[in-house]
């Protein structure tokens, strides 16, 4: 436990002097985030950060409301450019590969990082047709029967058994809950190589909201996993590792246990204990 | 006993009735106006109303002062129907390009809309006087079907085009976000999620523009119609529309009840159409 060496960054001074938190988590990284800063027309939002998000583990992003968790999440495959007016700089690497280079087009990003939004969207047309939306463009069903191509998804998320029946019906039906699993397969049905999750409980009720977590843990097995939120208990439950973002700066990063049993910046201690937030 | 709940001032009370009161009777009026228009119509040209009036061309000595309007029916329908052909696809075109390929904030977008707004502003008799100039004389078309559903189109253009751009403008960033997370195109999700969704709004400001344009008399009173035609239209052939007909007949002052009819008979036409959109928006909403 004295061994590790948990990140320190109460204040920007001493945050300059501290080590990057690439050397401090050894597991291989999805994700190496380099000085990233974002701004909104001539607003901060994020501002140098510096990270490793870990593969096949479930990294929560936590921060008060406001703090840039949405941001930082959306900088990782760049939906954020979807929103008119921000800039991004600095370096995002997915495996190596620089995400911002010229010569990489953003749909194909998008395409690789998968993401799921706060409140989930079905697209106006059938449970069937949302399931292949993505896949269907990324020519993924290659021949295959396109029912069985969706249940594989539909399955996996736990969605199969309720629509299996009514797949012509308009997606907009479904409850909440459902509604979200079902973004959850459509996003998976288009092949992600990792899967963002940006606050996906924050319509749900807590029923729904524990079948998601369930998927969030099982789905680590197979890719890297970020989920943003700004429920302590939730990060506490679902992730292997923390980041904690306030003010659009990176407070505090690394193992969700230590993190949890021993905040080395007040801030985090003060968050975590539920003093604000 | 003391009261807790206590009365609200007398003052207030009386100036939310009046509120009320004022707003019932803006009601009133707004629907009074287009129902006493129908009425007076339907009670002053019901009498002319038969299937040989919308069937016969007009006849009689002077020209209209009996037999029916059918080729005035088929002249007006025959305008709006190109006019939209050539209108709609345009109107879209430019709505979708405004709206998903300009930069939203910057100066092509500004010009383009306020060049639509403007367009959309200028009187239906400039429309008519500039497909004179430009249709009828400059382009050789002559006054004929042709000349009259460009002129059309041109008017409905920027209707259709504002009304479009407004209806994607409304689609929430949601959507719009969700789909193109997973990294398809934007054409791919204009034409599966953004166009249909935004297709009741689009349904709406056709019909909008095609009643502005059958019921506009100047247009196409120097670039499409004549007094009299008869046979089916053809698009090198003046035509005869209700509106200038039934310009014809009330300046010449022939027989009034024949201009009711024809009257009664483009406000139902209208109402028809509306009534139809309304239905194919809300089966196209369910």
């Amino acid at each position: 436990m004295a061994s590790l060496t948990l990140p320190r960054r109460l204040d920007p001074e001493q945050g300059r002097n501290a080590p990057p938190f690439a050397k401090i988590i050894t597991s291989p990284a999805a994700f190496e985030l380099r000085n990233l800063a974002v701004t909104y027309g001539a607003i901060p939002v994020l501002r140098g950060i510096d990270c490793r998000i870990s593969e096949g583990a479930v990294t929560a992003i936590m921060g008060p409301s406001g703090c840039g968790k949405s941001t930082l999440v959306k900088t990782l495959n760049r939906t954020l450019e979807l929103t008119a007016g921000i800039r991004v700089s600095g370096e995002v690497k997915f495996r190596g590969q620089d995400l911002y280079a010229a010569s990489i087009d953003p749909r194909s990003v998008r395409r690789t990082l998968g993401i799921i939004h706060q409140r989930p969207v079905p697209f106006p047309m059938s449970i069937l047709e949302n399931v292949l939306f993505g896949a269907s463009f990324h020519g993924r069903i290659n021949g295959e029967d396109r029912i069985d191509y969706a249940r594989r998804f539909l399955e996996r998320v736990s969605l199969w058994e309720e629509v299996k029946d009514r797949l012509g019906d308009r997606a907009e039906c479904l409850s909440g809950g459902q509604q979200q699993r079902l973004c959850l397969a459509r996003t998976l049905a288009t092949k992600p190589s990792a899967l963002l999750l940006d606050e996906p409980c924050s319509a749900l009720d807590p029923y729904a909201t524990r079948h998601i977590e369930e998927h969030v843990r099982d789905l680590k097995r197979d890719f890297p996993v970020v989920i943003v939120t700004h429920n302590v208990a939730q990060a506490r439950r679902v992730s292997d590792y923390v980041l904690f973002i306030y003010e659009g700066e990176l407070i505090e990063a690394g193992p969700t246990e230590h993190v949890f049993a021993a905040p080395s910046s007040r801030l985090a201690r003060d968050f975590i204990s539920g003093q604000f937030g | 006993m003391s009261a807790w709940v206590e009365p609200l001032r007398p003052s207030a009370i009386a100036a939310d009735r009046l509120y009320v009161a004022l707003g019932w009777l803006a009601g009133a009026i707004g629907f009074a106006l287009p129902l006493g228009i129908v009425g007076f119509l339907v009670v002053e040209g019901i009498g002319r109303i038969s299937w040989d009036f919308l069937l016969l061309p007009p006849m009689g000595y002077p020209l209209g002062s009996s037999g029916g309007i059918a080729p005035a029916i088929q002249g007006s329908l025959a305008l709006v129907g190109l006019g939209l052909a050539l209108a709609l696809p345009l109107a879209l075109a430019s709505a979708i390009g405004l709206s998903e390929y300009v930069e939203p904030s910057g100066r092509m977008a500004k010009a383009l809309r306020f060049a639509a707004e403007s367009l959309a502003a200028v009187p239906a008799i400039l429309y008519g006087l500039f497909g004179y100039t430009v249709f009828v004389v400059f382009c050789r078309f002559e006054v004929s079907l042709l000349s009259g559903a460009l002129t059309l189109g041109l008017m409905m253009l920027p209707i259709i085009l504002i009304g479009t751009h407004a209806a994607l403008q409304a689609i929430e960033f949601e959507l719009r976000e969700s789909a193109l997370a997973l990294g398809v195109s934007r054409s791919y999700a204009m034409r599966r999620i953004f166009l249909p969704r935004a297709l009741p709004g689009i349904v709406a400001v056709t019909v909008l523009a095609a009643g502005h344009a059958v019921g506009s008399a100047a247009p196409v009173m120097f670039t499409a119609s004549v007094a009299y035609a008869r046979g089916a239209p053809a698009l090198d052939a003046p035509v005869m529309t209700l509106p200038t007909h039934l310009y014809y007949i009330v300046s010449e002052a022939l027989d009034l009840e024949q201009a009711y009819g024809t009257a009664l008979v483009l406000v139902i036409g209208l109402l028809c159409a509306n009534a139809f959109a309304m239905l194919l928006r809300r089966w196209l909403i369910r």
